[in-house]
């Protein structure tokens, strides 16, 4: 079957946006200006 | 849990490195691997056992339907921020079970055995994968000891994180409704865990595991989602629990999200739980298709579900009836 150019693409989609998430969570949750 | 990640990474990089283990077999590879787990085939979206399995899945690692967030979010404040922290906790089990799981048992698997055996293993539950396939593969690479001692450890720090957060909600009833101190609700939990491991165990060959991880695994926590989702949105009221969701919130929930949850979640829910019911209900329910000698174990299976279960609402209904009690002494 091999890997296929749209499995590539889907790939890095789901590991950009899901690594893209995280990051912005830790940036939330380090540099949160909200009080608590 | 830094020590999963650290684990996984590096057992990451030794499965991208492997390449092609058998040069004599090309199509056997780490890149054929990822493939067989990215290359879309969109027909199967039209598959409801394809979205009955995947709302298990989710529910399943994010622990809901299952009573624990209820239990851990008795413990916030009004004001804390629950839209950022269930984000992060989305994010974070989703990098570790697509991200780093999804590089690891499947493309190993197929880099040793090729597709149709990794098929052939997957169809046996990811027990077999984990556990079965993945001791083969260390035995084939280079300190492979090492890397099995760092998956078996992984696996370990994965499952006893989330034993202790599935055990929350039962601990926190017994302190709060049966006036048990910690110590005790959790050497009495432990206890009952312990028993009930044992017929896991012995008879995990049989099928007695897997007919528990279906029924409360899967079907049992789409059921509940969808009271959960019906609850929350139609019964507390969507704007109130929107209100609810946002308060205190660092960032706001996009307004999409609230007609998704309002709508289109319990609407999907509804369908697969209904497609289930006229397609796969019966054969499921008769156990076609269970091999002979394994009927008794898995008829077993239910039967003791059907007694944890039962323990559990009589658990409800006592301390149902002491609240009540207590309730009528102080009017």
């Amino acid at each position: 079957m091999g890997f296929q150019t749209s499995g590539v693409i889907f790939m890095i989609l789901a590991y950009l946006f899901i690594g893209g998430l995280v990051a912005f969570c830790l940036y939330k949750l380090l540099f949160s200006k909200t009080k608590k | 849990m830094p020590a999963l990640f650290i684990f996984a990474i590096i057992i990451v990089v030794r499965v991208i490195t492997l390449g092609t283990p058998d040069p004599s077999v090309p199509e056997n590879s780490v890149s054929s691997g990822f493939g067989f787990i990215w290359n879309p085939d969109f027909s199967k979206l039209g598959d409801p056992k394809i979205w009955l399995a995947a709302a298990g899945q989710i529910f399943f690692t994010l622990s809901v339907g299952m009573g624990t967030i209820h239990a851990y979010a008795s413990y916030l404040k009004s004001k804390d921020d629950i839209v950022v922290s269930g984000l992060s906790t989305a994010a974070t089990n989703e990098f570790a079970e697509v991200v780093l799981g999804g590089s690891i048992a499947i493309p190993i698997s197929v880099a040793f055995f090729g597709i149709a055996t990794t098929t052939a293993m997957a169809k046996g539950g990811s027990f077999d994968l984990g556990f079965a396939s993945m001791p083969l593969v260390f035995e084939q690479i280079p300190f492979g000891e090492i890397f099995g001692f760092l998956w078996f450890l992984l696996l370990f720090f994965a499952g006893i994180t989330s034993s202790v957060a599935m055990g929350q909600q039962v601990i926190a009833f017994l302190e709060d409704e049966f006036g048990m101190s910690r110590k005790k609700a959790v050497l009495s939990l432990g206890f009952a865990v312990l028993l009930a491991v044992q017929l896991v165990v012995f008879y995990l060959k049989f099928g007695f595991l897997d007919e528990m991880d279906y029924w409360a695994g899967t079907f049992g926590l789409v059921v509940f989602a969808f009271a959960e989702t019906v609850i929350f949105m139609w019964i507390f009221g969507a704007e109130k629990a929107w209100d609810e969701m946002n308060e205190g919130g660092d960032i706001k929930i996009p307004r999409f999200f609230f007609y998704i949850m309002k709508y289109v979640t319990p609407l999907m829910l509804f369908i697969v739980m209904m497609w289930w019911l006229i397609n796969d209900a019966i054969p499921i329910l008769l156990l076609k298709g269970v091999a002979e000698e394994n009927l008794i174990y898995v008829w077993g299976s239910r039967i003791f579900m059907i007694i944890v279960f039962g323990t559990f609402l009589y658990l409800i209904h006592i301390a149902w009836k002491k609240k009540r009690m207590r309730n009528g002494l102080s009017n």
